[in-house]
This record gives structure tokens, C-alpha cells and sequence, in this order.
């Protein structure tokens, strides 16, 4: 029946609705706290010109927006199962698959929602000292130094700024699945947090495998990762872009296929893998 | 009417709720024509299935103590018991032949046990259901 | 089994952990409208079956079905038409207790307000009160609020007197008399306090060892299962025996606890010095009886 089928649709609407509300209620603190610290460290850094513009991006969209990846992905299930609310929502009439995905997409829209306030916050921090020229950034990057993007982040710091953050925040987003996947089996935040922190610096080294292959700069990583900030800001924590360093380490072209391949294989086929399946799996790998 | 449920007891629930019933009638504590609280009233109140309630009002009515009028409640009856005296007998005399053995287990005599029994029925004449 | 008088069908589901076979071949029949208690030791596999009555768990094997709905088929529909109250289960302690209610109202199609707020009064709860300030009983009365604010018609309860004091747990089974049976809803009911569900309830359903051993109304057990002491004479050889569930022997006497007086009387009579007594047993001795009795009867 026709009648039967709208309204089926519109409960599962009302319960979405329901979930998505208490995640906002109950997550929204982290929003806050990240919003803040991650915007003032970014203002701050703009403003006090300690650091180039092109670095404090590197730095806000790479390791801070790590950290703060970790923070969105290994809270919102494995406070629930510690705090033991996991079993009272799992008992309701919905299904695992729906928690998941709640949680998840508050999780995506509380790390974009940030990366957003904090771009902006650092854009309003740059414009407050005035939009100047950058110091001359292949000096400090050496012979490595990609030229056309140099060219760009000096004579448009706003707009490198923007392009870093778009871009970072959906590299960002696109570690923040599996992460959040594999960290919701976590019982407890913290054994989660710290499943978090290892498997992102795991990553990280597998990444640099590939670019100091790419690099041939053999042994001093920890270099290699900095002159290559630009890039690594770009592509972090992409399993994929370690090989496509690899095969062709200084063509830029390939950033926007390599973006595009991210978003559908950790945003876009794990939430339909989870919105169509039976949710079997879902089940079988939550649990509880 | 206060009916205590023992807990833990080797005694069936409806069994209990039978003899309360019967022991507050038998010493006066419900008289004839009180009405007794309804199934869902009493059973609410121990608290106990409703079934195992109306299982022990069934058993009392049907014995003559009670009577169920639809809609108007269940009433302790005026009328004498409609069991024949030969049943009331039995069932009298199956309680008293364990009184009996433990008379003799603790050494009791017939004259001992006939004052006891005197006792207790003076205990409840006064305003119970006496002998017809 | 078609029969819509059953509101819960258990046909021998097994279960197994890892190793450990929790559940092999429980077979079970709840009629629609009756109240049934679920008895079993810890461990036994009671939140098991329950769990897989739910739609939480999957069965190895077997099959069962929840007012007509097979769990494994249709979990959220099972779940949208039972209520369930668990042992011990935290609500968001965050929430109040009337947003609590509010949002838990979203998941059920047939949530009634009205009687939502009547059993908020009833149950003395305060709307604006944090769930995480109130007592265990409090706390319990909320989750049976939540359990049955939506008229289910068959309601599962796990352990639910589980830590409450005595006051708390009186309470909540005469609600489950006045709330639940007046409306004729099924209930299934596991819980360690027999001395307490043995009133309210109309069938005893024991499992053991993965199995249900015993499903019979109460009264019927009662009359059923009955302790036989004699003293039996010297060198006597216990005869075969049926349906002996515990055997017991002290200074001289037996003490069998058996399934059916009048199949071993004849029996015992014949071997015994003086006569038997036979004693009535309360629901903790035939529960222990059944589980852990000693069934063998020494010959000679």
C-alpha cells in the first residue's frame, strides 16, 4: 500500500531526525572545543607571523587536523558503549546501520564545520595585518620548491589559504571513515584514541615511505615530509597517493583524480556499503 | 481486606488467598454481605496474576462462601455453605488428622487436645459463622 | 505453528559462543494474554534467547517468532511492537526525564502520549529532573515507562528487579499485574527472585544446560513435584525409580524429590520402614531440584 510505504519512509525520517539531534546534543562540545582551539591556533599563527601562511596551513590541515580527526572518530561510539547507552539505543527500533551513520555524519559535519570557522578565522587574521606578500618561500624550500604553487601561495595567500583548506579538510574527511569504522569497535574512548593515534602514524610513515621514494632523499624523513608539505597537505593520509608518488613524483596533475578517487572510496562507498547492505556486517563488526 | 502472600511458602498462592479468606470469615473479620475487592483490585494489590485470584474466588464460590454477582462485585454470603456437612466433615477432618499426629508425637492427650479445640472455636464464635 | 493465541514461538534454536554452546534446541510456546517466568542459573543462556527474540542476535539455528514477526526477517518490527526492559539499562543521563520520553517517542509509530503522561504521574517521575540524578527505582520505573508507553502487546523483561529494594520491586510488579495483564499483554518475564515472580506468574519456563527442561503452569508443578521422605528398611535396594530429580540420604533416611508421587509410591512403600511423608516443595526447592539434583538413585 501506497499509504503504508509513505509513511514508513516518514518514520524512519522522524527517527533520523530523533538521532541525529541527540548526537548534535551530546557531540556538540566537541564541535566547540575543536572549533576553538583550531581556529585560535590558526589565527594565531597567521597573525604573529611566526610561520609562513603556506606552513600554518600545512600545520592546521595536517597534524592539528589529524588530532583533531582522532578526537571526532574515536568519540561518538566508544563514549556510548563505555558509558554503557550503547546497549538502551541499540535495543530501540533501529538498526545498527542507522546509529553508525548518524553518528557518523554528525562526526563529517562537526570536522568540516570547524575546518570551516577555522579558515575563516585564519583568513580574518591575515586580512587584520593586511594581505601582504609572502618572503620569498623558495629560499626555504630549496630546489624542491614546486614552482608554479609558490608563485600562487605568494601572490594570493588568501586564496592558497582556501585551496589548502579546501582540500585539506577533504583528505581530512576522507581519513576520518575508516577511522571512525575501525576505531567503532573500541569499547571505551580511550583504548579508541589510542587506536586512533597508532593507526594514523601508521599511515603517516607508509606515507612517507612513498614520498621519500619519490623524493630520493633516503633516510631523513622528517625533511622530506616538511619539503613535501604542500603535496602531503594535500593528499595526507591518502593510502593511495604513496604509489602515485611513486609513479610520477612531481606532476601535479594527478591531485585532482587522486581527490576525487578519496572522496568516493572513504565517503562515498562506505556509507552506501552501509545504507544498502542488510547490515549484517555492520552488525556483525559493531557488535554489541 | 488484608490478605499477606507468604513469601517462599510450600503453600500454592491461591491456597493462601483460600484460607485467609476462609479464616476472616470463620472469625468475623468479614462478615456476610461484605464485598470483597475485585479480581484486579486484589490481585494488583499482593501482588499476584489475576488468574490465581480468580482461581481462589472461583474455588470459594463454588464451595459457598462467596458469591459473584456480575457487575455488582463478590460478596461474602449469608447463606449456610452449600456443601453437604458430609464433604464439610472430610475436609474438616483431614486438617485435624494432622493435629492429631502431632498430638501424639508430642505426647498430648484426647481431653488436651478436645480443651484446645474448645478454645479456638470460642476465639472466633463471637462474631463468626457458628454452628447452624 | 500458525496459532495467533501464541504471541512467542521458540522452535529449537541453538546458539553457540566461540566454543561454548549456549543454546541447544530451545523450543518454547508463550500464549497470547498469559504471564510467563523465565527461570535459569546465571549463565544459562536466558539473555541469550532473549536477545535473539529481539532481532540482536542471529540463531545458529531454529527458528521463532514474536507476535507473528520472525526477528531474524524483520528486527525492527519485532522491536517497534514489544516492550523490553533490561536489567540495569543506563538512559542518557544527560537527557531530562520528559525529553528522555519525548525522544524515545520518536522510535515508536504507536507511541501513546496521553498514557505516557499518565504513567509519568503515576510513577512519581518529575519531567524536568536529569535522568542521571534519579534513584535505581526511579530509574527502573522510567525504563518500564519506556517499555510501555507504546501499548505493546507482548513485553520481554530481563531481570528487571535486578538491585531495586524491596519497596522498588513491589512496585514494579504490580505494575506489571495492573498495567500490563489488565490489558491482556503477554509478558515474559526472567528473573532469580522466584519466591517473587511465582505469583505473578501463570507458566514457569526453566532452561538448563541450553535447554527449556520444564514449561508448566504453576500450580501444576507445584502439584507435580513433591519431596518423599522415608525411612527405608536395612539393605533395601532402591528400585527403578521414574522420574526422580534429586536424591538426598542422611543418617538412614531418604529423601527423593520426584516428578509424580503416585508413579513411585508403590514402590517406596514396599521398601520403607513405617510409611512416606510426602511434603509439599515451595518454588526454590523445585527449581533446584530440577537443576541441581542428584538423579541418581544408588542401588544397594
Amino acid at each position: 500500500m501506497p499509504d503504508n510505504a509513505r509513511g514508513a519512509r516518514v518514520r524512519r525520517q522522524t527517527v533520523w531526525a530523533a538521532l541525529l539531534r541527540k548526537e548534535w546534543y551530546e557531540q556538540r562540545w566537541r564541535f566547540f572545543l575543536g572549533t576553538v582551539v583550531v581556529s585560535g591556533l590558526l589565527a594565531g599563527l597567521l597573525r604573529a607571523q611566526i610561520v609562513s601562511s603556506v606552513e600554518a596551513a600545512v600545520l592546521i590541515y595536517g597534524p592539528v587536523g589529524l588530532i583533531l580527526v582522532i578526537f571526532f572518530a574515536a568519540g561518538p561510539v566508544s563514549s556510548e558503549r563505555a558509558d554503557r547507552t550503547w546497549e538502551f539505543l541499540v535495543v530501540q527500533p533501529v538498526s545498527r546501520s542507522e546509529v553508525i551513520l548518524a553518528k557518523w555524519a554528525m562526526g563529517v559535519v562537526q570536522l568540516i564545520g570547524t575546518m570551516v570557522i577555522a579558515t575563516l578565522a585564519g583568513l580574518l587574521a591575515m586580512w587584520s595585518r593586511g594581505i601582504r606578500m609572502m618572503p620569498d618561500v623558495s629560499e626555504f624550500y630549496g630546489h624542491n620548491a614546486p614552482g608554479a604553487f609558490v608563485t600562487w601561495s605568494t601572490t594570493h595567500p588568501s586564496l592558497s589559504l582556501c585551496t589548502f583548506a579546501i582540500v585539506g579538510t577533504i583528505a581530512l574527511a576522507c581519513w576520518f571513515t575508516p577511522l571512525y569504522l575501525l576505531l567503532a569497535r573500541a569499547r571505551n574512548e580511550f583504548a579508541a584514541t589510542l587506536g586512533g593515534v597508532f593507526l594514523t602514524i601508521a599511515v603517516l610513515l607508509w606515507l612517507m615511505v612513498g614520498i621519500s621514494h619519490a623524493r630520493n632523499t633516503g633516510a631523513n624523513w622528517f625533511a622530506t615530509f616538511v619539503t613535501a608539505s604542500p603535496w602531503v597537505a594535500m593528499t595526507i593520509l591518502n593510502p593511495i597517493s604513496p604509489f602515485l608518488l611513486i609513479i610520477a613524483p612531481n606532476d601535479a596533475t594527478w591531485l585532482p583524480t587522486v581527490l576525487v578517487v578519496d572522496v568516493i572510496v572513504w565517503i562515498v562507498f562506505p556509507l552506501w556499503y552501509v545504507v544498502r547492505s542488510s547490515s549484517r556486517l555492520v552488525e556483525k563488526w559493531v557488535g554489541g | 481486606m488484608f490478605i499477606r502472600l507468604e513469601p517462599s511458602s510450600a503453600v500454592p498462592v491461591y491456597r493462601q488467598i483460600v484460607d485467609q479468606i476462609k479464616y476472616q470469615v470463620a472469625s468475623g473479620t468479614l462478615r456476610p454481605g461484605d464485598r470483597l475487592p475485585s479480581v484486579r483490585e486484589l490481585a494488583r494489590r499482593l501482588p499476584a496474576n489475576q488468574n490465581t485470584v480468580l482461581k481462589a474466588y472461583e474455588l470459594l464460590t463454588h464451595e459457598g462462601l462467596l458469591n459473584r454477582r456480575q457487575g455488582d462485585g463478590t460478596f461474602v454470603t449469608d447463606t449456610p455453605s452449600a456443601l453437604k456437612k458430609s464433604e464439610r466433615l472430610r475436609k474438616v477432618s483431614s486438617i485435624l488428622a494432622q493435629a492429631a499426629a502431632q498430638a501424639v508425637h508430642f505426647e498430648i492427650t484426647a481431653d488436651e487436645l478436645h480443651t484446645l479445640l474448645n478454645e479456638e472455636i470460642d476465639r472466633l464464635s463471637p462474631g463468626g459463622r457458628s454452628h447452624e | 505453528m500458525n496459532d495467533s493465541r501464541v504471541a512467542i514461538h521458540v522452535e529449537n534454536l541453538r546458539k553457540h559462543f566461540g566454543q561454548r554452546q549456549v543454546l541447544r534446541g530451545v523450543s518454547l510456546d508463550v500464549m497470547a494474554g498469559s504471564i510467563c517466568g523465565f527461570l535459569g542459573l546465571n549463565g544459562a543462556g536466558k539473555t541469550t534467547l532473549i536477545r535473539i527474540l529481539l532481532g540482536l542476535s542471529r540463531a545458529d539455528a531454529g527458528q521463532c517468532s514474536v507476535g507473528g514477526i520472525d526477528p531474524s526477517v524483520d528486527a525492527l518490527g519485532v522491536r517497534a511492537r514489544i516492550g523490553y526492559m533490561a536489567e540495569n539499562q543506563t538512559m542518557y543521563g544527560w537527557m531530562r526525564v520528559g525529553q528522555l520520553i519525548e525522544w524515545v517517542s520518536r522510535f515508536y509509530p504507536s507511541w501513546d502520549r496521553a498514557l505516557a503522561a499518565s504513567l509519568r504521574d503515576q510513577m512519581r517521575l518529575d519531567a524536568d529532573e536529569k535522568v542521571g540524578a534519579l534513584s535505581k527505582g526511579q530509574t527502573s520505573r522510567l525504563a518500564l515507562l519506556l517499555a510501555l508507553a507504546h501499548r505493546p502487546g507482548i513485553v520481554i523483561l530481563d531481570d528487571p528487579t535486578l538491585g531495586l529494594d524491596p519497596i522498588a520491586r513491589r512496585d514494579l510488579l504490580r505494575d506489571v499485574i495492573g498495567q500490563l495483564q489488565d490489558r491482556g499483554a503477554t509478558v515474559f518475564f526472567s528473573s532469580h527472585l522466584l519466591y517473587e515472580i511465582e505469583p505473578i506468574c501463570d507458566r514457569i519456563a526453566i532452561l538448563h544446560e541450553g535447554r527449556i527442561i520444564k514449561c508448566e503452569a504453576v500450580d501444576e508443578l507445584r502439584e507435580n513435584v513433591k519431596r518423599i521422605v522415608l525411612k527405608p528398611a536395612d539393605a533395601a535396594r532402591a528400585p527403578d525409580l521414574p522420574g526422580v530429580l534429586d536424591f538426598q540420604a542422611r543418617d538412614g533416611q531418604w529423601s527423593l524429590t520426584v516428578e509424580g508421587v503416585e508413579s513411585v509410591r508403590p514402590a517406596l512403600t514396599s521398601i520403607s520402614r513405617g510409611g512416606l511423608t510426602v511434603m509439599d516443595l515451595n518454588l526454590d526447592e523445585i527449581f533446584e531440584a530440577y537443576v541441581i539434583g542428584r538423579r541418581e538413585v544408588p542401588h544397594a
